[in-house]
């Protein structure tokens, strides 16, 4: 007679039940119910702890919901050596009953846990038997041995977790030829998925070495000084193809001390990739230095259309000129800015530039003195364009129009009530008597309207015989 | 109105026309004759066919870089200046001492620059390596 496969669980002597992902029974053979004292339609289709209730508070109960939980989260079968769960005998009456118990999880064709499969025995005799020839002191030992073990399996995997689904990648190299104990998901996306546990890091990703990475950590090594990697450049392989991907990596070769010997025993590797934020930084230098060029050459176009459109107009060379200056002032100031990427700029940057961009060689003779005043760019360009007509100004009747006069600059911060003003002083000396002008140029007017766009500056020109004097405060910001 | 260019035919690279038009007409007024061209490869054309006795170079043309006739010109010994609206951009070693002037720039600077660059004894030489 052939052998009916599909009863003989039912036959197994030892008792085994089924239950689902939710915990409720699905499945259990004869031994089962014989043990548990209970009939099939008592219980299938319950939840396990519904049909052999416990006090939620109690170790019995913890201790078999815990063991459960572990099965469904790690896919991994867990035992319970040793477990006091009492259960109702068919009077109703609780007996005290001790069990040793085995969950093994039955995964699906994805490695998901469907059902778990649990297999126990029975051991109260056992237990009684121990427990009056030892009364008591053994298998107390015993079970607070399986708690404490329990509880540092419980740590260690809860660590593991942590370093496995940290955002940054780790590694643990140990030995001199560095080799991978540990290298969490982070770490092993980095490097192409490939498998490296176990293997050196000139094993595992030969396309390093040359790179100088195994040098450092020989040097870390070597020294037991850290290292630490910012915006570093590596060409990285993967597993799939021969090509390599570029990537810019923040880390730290940080050396581990055996505490017994106080040397290396290995080095914790700890970083982020920061790739997408170096590619995004050069791509924004690489535009402003485009929109730069495309400024210019549209300043250079309107230079050139001034330059057309008033060249047979008579007499309209010194106004061509007066453009040229004022446009290549602007101009400056855009270098200047640009340079800084349009972010605060230094007053005495934006002075030189412009004093130099409109006065040439005789810039040598105007000298800027006092604080360095960190100006936002509004700012910055209305102060290049000021100093550009106080210097064309100078050139024509003031200082600069001999060649003995020179000009003093300072800039200072001072405070106003409790607001900090930016404060200017431009002062010539030694250049002619200077008569006050009959009427206000475009000059002037630029001057008079300061550097801050909300019209808060003061300003003040005074023409002085001894020279003209010029004073701005203004809030910048 | 200075005579520096006087009876010195110029090349001028330059995409920007309206540019290329005030390049050729301060050439003109100094006493020049100009050849404009608008791409590396319309230059390097112009130089094979004429001698010329200096050049204006845009850097940037049409997205194209003008190395390729500066090195050109540069051996043929003929002066340059580059003419360019990236102020911070380093010009490749060998061009390193060429006269560079940054856009935008005004007549007088232009003028300036193409006296110095014709001034006799400016003739670029390849060197001898």
């Amino acid at each position: 007679m052939p052998l009916d496969l599909a009863r003989l669980p039912q036959l197994l002597p030892n008792p085994y039940v089924v239950l689902d992902t939710q915990l409720r029974i699905v499945w259990m053979n004869e031994a089962y119910l014989r043990v548990t004292m209970r009939a099939r339609e008592d219980i299938e289709g319950r939840e396990m702890i519904e049909a052999f209730p416990s006090d939620p508070s109690s170790e019995s109960h913890m201790q078999l919901m815990s063991s459960l939980r572990r099965v469904l989260e790690t896919g991994e079968a867990d035992e319970i050596a040793l477990i006091r769960y009492d259960i109702a005998n068919p009077d109703g009456q609780m007996e005290t009953r001790y069990w040793s118990a085995t969950h093994t999880p039955i995964l699906n064709a994805e490695g998901q846990v469907e059902h778990i499969i649990q297999h126990t025995v029975d051991v109260t005799e056992l237990e009684s038997l121990r427990r009056l020839r030892d009364e008591a002191g053994l298998v107390d030992r015993a079970r607070s041995v399986q708690r404490r073990s329990r509880n540092l399996a419980t740590v260690i995997r809860h660590y593991r977790e942590l370093v496995e689904q940290a955002p940054g990648f780790i590694a643990v190299l140990t030995g001199p030829d560095h080799r991978f104990e540990i290298a969490n998901s982070a770490y092993r996306k980095l490097v192409g998925r490939r498998g490296v546990i176990g293997k050196s890091v000139a094993e595992a990703l030969p396309e390093v070495v040359e790179q100088g990475f195994t040098d450092l950590l020989d040097e870390v090594r070597a020294t037991a000084k850290p290292y630490r990697g910012t915006n570093q450049q590596v060409f990285l392989g993967n597993e799939s193809d021969d090509t390599t991907n570029e990537r810019f990596l923040d880390f730290i070769y940080q050396p581990l001390i055996d505490p017994a010997n106080g040397e290396v025993s290995g080095i914790f590797v700890q970083g982020h990739d920061v790739t997408e934020q170096v590619l995004a930084l050069e791509h924004q230098t690489l535009m402003v230095n485009e929109l730069n060029h495309r400024v210019k050459n549209t300043l250079a176009i309107v230079l050139g259309l001034a330059a057309q459109s008033f060249r047979s107009l008579p007499g309209a060379e010194a106004n061509v000129a007066n453009f040229n200056a004022r446009l290549n002032a602007l101009a400056a100031a855009h270098n200047i800015l640009t340079e800084r990427n349009w972010e605060e700029t230094g007053s005495s940057s934006i002075i030189q530039g412009s004093i130099a961009a409109s006065a040439g060689e005789d810039a040598a003779r105007c000298f800027i003195s006092g604080d360095e005043i960190e100006l936002p760019a509004q700012n910055a360009v209305a102060l290049a364009m000021i100093v550009h007509e106080l210097t064309t100004n100078a050139i024509k009747y003031g200082a600069l129009s001999v060649p003995d006069g020179s000009i003093t600059i300072q800039s200072s911060r001072i405070m106003k009530g409790d607001a900090p003003v930016f404060r200017f002083v431009w002062r010539e000396h030694g250049g002619p008597p200077v008569v006050p002008p009959e009427r206000k140029g475009f000059g002037t007017r630029l001057i008079r309207l300061g550097f801050s766009a909300d019209a808060t500056s003061n300003v003040d020109i005074r023409y002085d015989p001894e020279g003209l004097i010029c004073v701005i405060e203004g809030t910048v910001k | 109105m200075t005579d520096g260019a006087q009876g010195c035919l110029i090349l001028i690279l330059e995409d920007e026309p309206i540019v290329g038009l005030l390049v050729e007409d301060t050439v003109i007024d100094a006493g020049g004759e100009a050849v404009l061209a608008c791409s590396v490869d319309a230059a390097l054309a112009a130089i094979a066919g004429r001698r010329f006795d200096g050049a204006v170079l845009d850097i940037n043309v049409n997205g194209d870089l003008s190395y390729p006739v500066a090195t050109r010109l540069a051996e043929l010994g003929v002066p340059f200046i580059f003419a360019s609206g990236y102020g911070d951009r380093i010009l490749p070693e060998e061009f390193a001492s060429a006269r560079t002037l940054t856009k935008p720039f005004a007549v007088p600077e232009l003028q300036h620059a193409l006296e110095a660059m014709l001034a006799p004894g400016n003739e670029r030489t390849q060197d001898p390596d």
